[in-house]
């Protein structure tokens, strides 16, 4: 799957929007401190008093939650990159999002006025909001990025699957720079159709990806690199696609990442804010070699500490 | 593309849609200049900008699923069957599934929030809405337990599901890949795409100077892609080569359209530079071409910026008049068109292109299908959001 010759993808920005903290810095004391926020029956870790201002200069008239998630999660990962795309950059810089649900929660605002005035009443603006990429287009408007555009809706490893789609975006040229992560947002639809005892979360998680060319080139620092991904289907899916990855990269020891403890099934955003956890634990503690596996739904990805300097 | 890429191939068909169940259906009637637009009969259309779509008429299925995933389940069975792969199912770990969507089960979406209003909300209804059902369902059925995807990109993702697929054939994730999109009409989609004013409320007319928006059918496209050296030795018939492609966003509005096409003439320009093709390599182009005011505008700029002058040679068409823009299908049965276009050299004709309009003033096959030679091809996509894709595609020479 990957070869010594491959473009190195490393990831030097991360924008977490969770539960237990939004920002790097509050996310990770979050973490280290094993501290939940699931509560209730059936259990769920929501974000609190959320302010889309604190983290945009821009004003907006109206966005479906799971957008203002994003949005927060790519400016605080490019904040965090210390990047700001700019100029013909935007052809080579995209975004690669994934969503199991996206805006389902608008979605039932448009139908309900729909039900209620009738097609000749709908609302544009609800319409609009209520896509299941409205999320990724939003961010690439926002944030000029113009490149390779990818929005992954695939259930629990949306999010994860993103990234190693972007990864692979930048490995063959198509990109210079990605941002990629997941999303997903409570709503009423999707909160009634969970009804067994499963806890769930919400949030987003955004990473900056780059070339290690790209990142030494401006100076930047990485936390890790993706160094590979393989994803399986079938009823022993997880088993195998975890063999592949380490097969395809050589590495059997590897250290397993989860945060699903602190908060619950996040759906399309869960592996994303795990891979965020990941390579900040590798670059809070440098190692050799570490890894990352992000089995759930079938998918893992290998991520593998960089020494300072190197990208 | 690196010198080590896999060189991938089209091996296998398939397609429901208002023009004919099957590929052939659907061919024949794109070739006779027929169109499968008509009054929408499954729901009540009044209130919407326009009564008129290319709906799915006498569309059977015993199969348990939204109508979006039984379209996807029909199609992915003659796909298979035509690449002769339906009977082979030894290589079940090299083979995945990427489908694309709009609007996922959206019948099933439609009801479920209708139980929810009613406060007895149906979690089947929900299961059946999810937009990764019908790639779900699909690498079930047939095995292919390899990699898969959902991919959702409004009207562009049908074109970029052949590119991921593509992608992960190339860098040798996947031996086969089955890839394509589907979607179903419904009131509450179309009610919106109304409101916003995408709908004509007269007559699809691409390029036209009196076109005033598109008209939305539905259906679902699917191809089979496989890395040649796996399909020469299975001795598969092989329709055309994936060259290359591009996706990306014109990061500049949510509903409008960049009308520079600046975004456009990316998409086409990276497409090319993936497949190594020169822009006077192109013989045709099947075109987004969906009849807004603005878009087919910004979509002739972009290809006269990547194709200078040989952008008045080469013939230029739309498929929508005849079948409807299918949405996450769009990219899939338009890349189909494009294949047996080469195949048979004959370029499908824009219906209903009456008037020139001085900022369309391309060649846009009107009214009749026409005999051409063409051995390269693009077709392009954009939908709302900013999204666009393009993907070049060759004819196969069988040695």
């Amino acid at each position: 799957m990957t070869s010594a010759k491959q473009t190195q993808v490393v990831i030097t920005g991360v924008g977490p929007v969770s539960p237990i903290g939004i920002g790097k810095e509050e996310f990770l004391a979050a973490f280290q401190a094993d501290e939940s926020t699931l509560a209730g029956n059936p259990p769920r870790a929501e974000i609190r008093d959320f302010d889309l201002g604190h983290y945009l200069e821009s004003q907006k008239t109206y966005l479906d939650r799971c957008s203002e998630f994003t949005l927060a999660a790519c400016s605080l990962a490019l904040k965090d990159a210390d990047l700001q795309i700019a100029g013909e950059a935007r052809w080579r810089s995209g975004i690669c999002l994934g969503t199991a649900y996206g805006c389902v929660g608008t979605l039932q605002t448009f139908t309900s006025l729909l039900h209620e005035k009738g097609a000749r009443l709908a609302n544009p603006l609800l319409f609009s909001h209520a896509y299941i990429n409205t999320p990724v287009s939003l961010a690439a408007i926002e944030f000029d990025l113009a490149g390779f555009h990818s929005n992954v809706c695939h259930g629990s490893i949306s999010g994860s699957l993103a990234i190693a789609v972007a990864a692979d975006a930048i490995r063959a040229g198509r990109a210079e720079v990605m941002l990629a992560g997941g999303t997903e947002a409570f709503s009423q639809p999707l909160l009634a159709a969970q009804q067994d005892s499963r806890p769930l979360g919400e949030g987003a998680g955004m990473v900056v990806l780059e070339s290690a060319d790209h990142a030494q080139a401006r100076g930047a620092q990485a936390y890790a690199e993706v160094a590979a991904w393989a994803s399986a289907g079938g009823h022993d899916s997880v088993v195998r696609a975890s063999d592949l990855v380490h097969v395809g990269t050589g590495h059997a020891d590897v250290i397993k990442v989860s945060i699903s403890h602190l908060l619950g099934d996040t759906l399309g955003v869960g592996e994303s804010l795990s891979v965020i956890t990941a390579a900040l634990t590798m670059a809070d503690q440098p190692v050799q070699i570490d890894a990352f596996d992000a089995s759930s739904g079938a998918l893992s990805i290998l991520l593998q500490s960089v020494s300072r300097g190197e990208a | 593309m690196s010198e080590q890429s896999a060189r991938v191939v089209v091996t296998g068909l398939g397609c429901v849609t208002s023009l004919g169940h099957n590929v052939d259906d659907f061919w024949r009637s794109l070739r006779e200049n027929r169109t499968g637009l008509s009054r929408i009969s499954r729901f009540d259309p009044t209130g919407l900008r326009n009564e008129i779509a290319g709906e799915v008429k006498e569309f059977a299925s015993s199969e348990p699923h939204d109508r979006a995933v039984q379209f996807a389940l029909a199609t992915a069975q003659e796909t298979l069957t035509d690449s002769g792969l339906s009977e082979t199912p030894s290589e079940h770990a090299q083979s995945g599934v990427v489908c694309s969507t709009n609007f996922g089960g959206a019948d099933s979406g439609e009801q479920y929030l209708t139980s929810l209003r009613a406060g007895m909300p149906d979690p089947r209804l929900w299961t059946e809405f999810q937009f990764n059902h019908a790639s779900t369902v699909i690498a079930e059925r047939f095995g292919f337990y390899g990699p898969a995807s959902l991919l959702s990109l409004s009207c562009s993702s049908g074109t970029a599901a052949i590119g991921l697929a593509m992608d992960w054939i190339r860098s040798d994730r996947a031996k086969v890949m089955l890839a394509g999109g589907h979607d179903s009409l419904s009131y509450s989609s179309l009610a919106g795409l109304s409101i916003l004013r995408t709908i004509t409320a007269e007559q699809i007319r691409p390029f036209d100077k009196r076109r005033s928006g598109t008209i939305f059918g539905e259906g679902a496209a699917m191809l089979v892609l496989e890395e040649l050296g796996h399909a020469q030795a299975r001795g598969a018939h092989i329709y055309a080569e994936v060259l290359g492609y591009a996706v990306n966003n014109n990061a500049y509005h949510l509903t409008a359209p960049d009308k520079g096409g600046a975004g456009l003439r990316w998409a086409l320009q990276f497409a090319l530079d993936d497949a190594r093709c020169r822009p006077e390599e192109l013989d045709y182009i099947n075109a987004h071409g969906t009849g807004t005011p603005y878009h087919d505008v910004a979509e002739t700029l972009a290809i006269k910026t990547v194709l200078g002058d040989h952008a008045y040679r080469l013939p230029i068409s739309s498929i929508k008049p005849a079948l409807g823009h299918i949405m996450g299908g769009a990219g899939t049965v338009e890349a189909i068109a494009t294949i047996l276009a080469m195949r048979d050299s004959i370029v499908p004709p824009t219906l209903n292109y009456e008037e020139p309009d001085p900022e369309c003033d391309l060649d846009y096959v009107p009214h009749q299908a026409r005999p051409h030679q063409a051995r390269c091809a693009v077709s392009i996509s954009s939908g709302i959001g900013g999204n666009n894709a393009a993907v070049v595609l060759r004819r196969w020479e069988q040695a």
